[in-house]
């Protein structure tokens, strides 16, 4: 996982989220952002899949409820 | 206005991507009973638009594997269709059916009794049969996406099992976007005029150097795709969209061309304007907006020189300018698939459409009489008949449509939508004047309207079309308006300026027709009276 693949989930959870830029960090999870509930996780998982082109599994959209397991998912 | 959005799936991810609509979302899997309950949401005035999105697949039901009757869908072509016809003032918009590629049959579903393409055609043929009977129905037609950008990208099947989400994000912007255009062309809130360059355009090469049969345009090879461009732009036309030429030719070079070459699909005839010469581009286009009275923020304009296309983006930026293909091969489809629907959307096509250009030019050929004689003898020998219709129901898109276009001799912009006009029809507290124009060149259509409100004494709307100002047409909507009020016993007829930006000719329009000022506010808004005699 990479500085630049953090940096660009962290933008795409945030600009999902309506969150000013920074908001979001490596750190950050579902559990950490009150706007991230379910419905917000699909509406990542969506924008991620588009953004990046990467296809999601359903136990991902499921379980990838944080920056860096989304992260971790893009190629280095 | 508000927006309900019903289905039996979960849309949700389409709300952000609708903005600036402000979507609500009904409840989930609630399409049915929210249509057929008269205490749903839905049924209530808090929402005038009511968006029906629903997944085909989702809605067969087994009867997509082969079992039983796709009853589902058609408890929803039922309740669609009394939901329309009982909320007729709310506009409700709904996709086609349009199943997935997914066939239990395989190669015998064309043929098989229960073949899912014919009961697909079946239930389409009903739905439009319903937005038939129900002006209120807009269909948009969403098996054009998946034509266009396949199934593999616009749907997601992870998504579909972990969220009953059937759609990818690039379909949610794909159809939001269908969507607004659709709205928007149901609304008549198009563009008007398309301003068309010629060398390496209409044409390929240049026929100042090329000469009038040198120039690229033939049933085969890279002239071919001119050839389409310009049969797509004819059939364009046809839906009531004005053709104008801006070039920098030699304008006999363009008189050779059109008497000359064979291959030539739009002819003289179907060009609403011409302006073929050495004056920039922003100044011919200004000219053809005053010779055909429309404002440029109606225009869209296509070069092939990104200079000019330039130019004229700088020079004046109400003029849309798309840029151009890249490749002469993609221009008949770039035309018809992105331009058309971006600029020049149409739902419903009235007979004035089709005959447009012919009214505007014969327009041009009026205007050179009037220039000879004087206005009363002119107007004389134009041979005018008139015709007024009170509440004419049958006209309801065409005068939804004029109270969207017109913007000149117009004395109160008043913009409305079919639901509206069919309030004011059924109203017995309103009445609706609408003038038919003809003279000895032909017949100009529907081009004069008047809105009148018997409850509050009140003339809503008056408008006329451009093409029949300064033929005192008005005063014999402004007449029959008089004749109206009188019979309902009226004692005074009040009526309104409200001023925009285009509206100023009309401006001392009562003051000059009998009426007194009773009151001119900040806002430049004037109200008047007239009393009975």
């Amino acid at each position: 996982m990479t500085a630049k693949n953090t940096a660009l989930v962290s933008a795409l959870v945030s600009s999902v989220l309506n969150l000013p830029p920074g908001a979001v960090d490596g750190d950050s999870s579902m559990e950490s952002i009150p706007q991230w509930d379910s419905v917000a996780q699909l509406n990542i998982c969506l924008e991620f899949q588009e953004r990046f082109g990467v296809d999601l599994d359903m136990d991902t959209i499921a379980s990838a409820t944080n920056v860096a397991r989304l992260a971790s998912l893009l190629p280095n | 206005m508000r927006t309900l959005l019903l289905s039996n799936i979960n849309m949700q991810p389409v709300v952000n991507f609708l903005k600036p609509w402000e979507v609500t979302c009904g409840e989930f899997n609630s399409i049915l009973l929210d249509l057929s309950n008269p205490a749903s949401p839905a049924a209530s005035d808090e929402f005038g638009r009511v968006l029906c999105l629903y997944d085909s697949d989702a809605m067969m039901g087994d009867a997509f594997y082969g079992q039983g009757a796709p009853d589902q869908c058609e408890s929803f072509l039922a309740a669609l269709d009394s939901f329309c016809a009982t909320h007729t003032g709310k506009v409700v918009i709904a996709n086609t059916f349009c199943l997935g590629t997914g066939r239990w049959l395989s190669f015998a579903d064309l043929l098989h009794p229960l073949s899912l393409r014919a009961a697909e055609a079946r239930l389409n043929e009903r739905l439009i049969a319903i937005a038939r009977a129900n002006p209120n129905l807009l269909l948009v037609d969403t098996e054009l996406l998946f034509r266009r950008h396949g199934e593999d990208s616009l749907l997601s099947d992870s998504f579909w099992y972990f969220g009953r989400i059937r759609y990818s994000n690039q379909m949610f912007r794909s159809l939001a976007s269908m969507l607004h255009r659709a709205a928007d062309a149901y609304a008549n809130r198009s563009r008007k005029v398309l301003v068309l360059d010629l060398d390496n355009t209409l044409w390929g090469g240049i026929v100042g150097e090329a000469g009038p049969l040198g120039i690229a345009l033939s049933e085969d090879g890279p002239g071919r795709a001119y050839r389409d461009f310009q049969r797509a732009l004819k059939a364009v036309q046809r839906t009531g969209v004005l053709l104008a030429i801006c070039s920098k030719n030699n304008p006999g070079d363009l008189d050779e061309v059109f008497e000359r070459n064979s291959m030539m699909i739009l002819r003289r005839e179907d060009f609403a304007s011409i302006r073929a010469n050495w004056a920039p581009k922003p100044e011919n286009i200004l000219d053809i907006a005053e010779s055909l009275n429309l404002g440029v923020d109606s225009f869209v304009f296509i070069d092939d020189n990104p200079v000019e296309r330039e130019l004229v983006r700088t020079a004046l930026p109400a003029v849309a300018v798309p840029e151009f293909p890249g490749r002469v091969e993609n221009l008949p489809a770039w035309f018809l698939r992105e331009i058309v629907p971006a600029w020049f959307g149409k739902y419903a096509i009235t007979a004035e459409d089709q005959d447009k250009t012919s009214q505007y030019r014969v327009n041009e050929e009026r205007l050179q009489l009037s220039r000879a004689v004087d206005v009363d003898a002119f107007l004389e020998s134009l041979q005018i008949e008139c015709v007024l219709h009170v509440d004419p129901a049958e006209q309801i898109n065409r005068i939804a449509q004029m109270t969207q276009k017109t913007n000149q001799f117009n004395l109160t912009t008043r913009r409305y939508e079919v639901p509206d006009i069919r309030r004011f029809l059924d109203s017995p507290d309103h009445a609706v004047v609408l003038l038919e124009y003809k003279d000895r060149f032909g017949s100009e259509g529907a081009v004069g309207l008047a809105i009148l409100n018997y409850a509050e004494l009140r003339i809503d709307t008056f408008l006329m079309s451009c093409r029949v100002i300064g033929r005192k047409i008005e005063d014999r909507i402004l007449s029959k308006i008089r004749d109206l009020f009188e019979a309902r016993g009226c004692p005074r007829i009040v009526a309104e300026f409200i001023p925009t930006r285009k509206n100023q000719q009309v401006a001392e329009f009562y003051d000059s027709h009998g009426f007194t000022l009773l009151a001119e506010e900040q806002d430049g808004r004037r109200i008047y009276e007239r009393t009975m005699a």
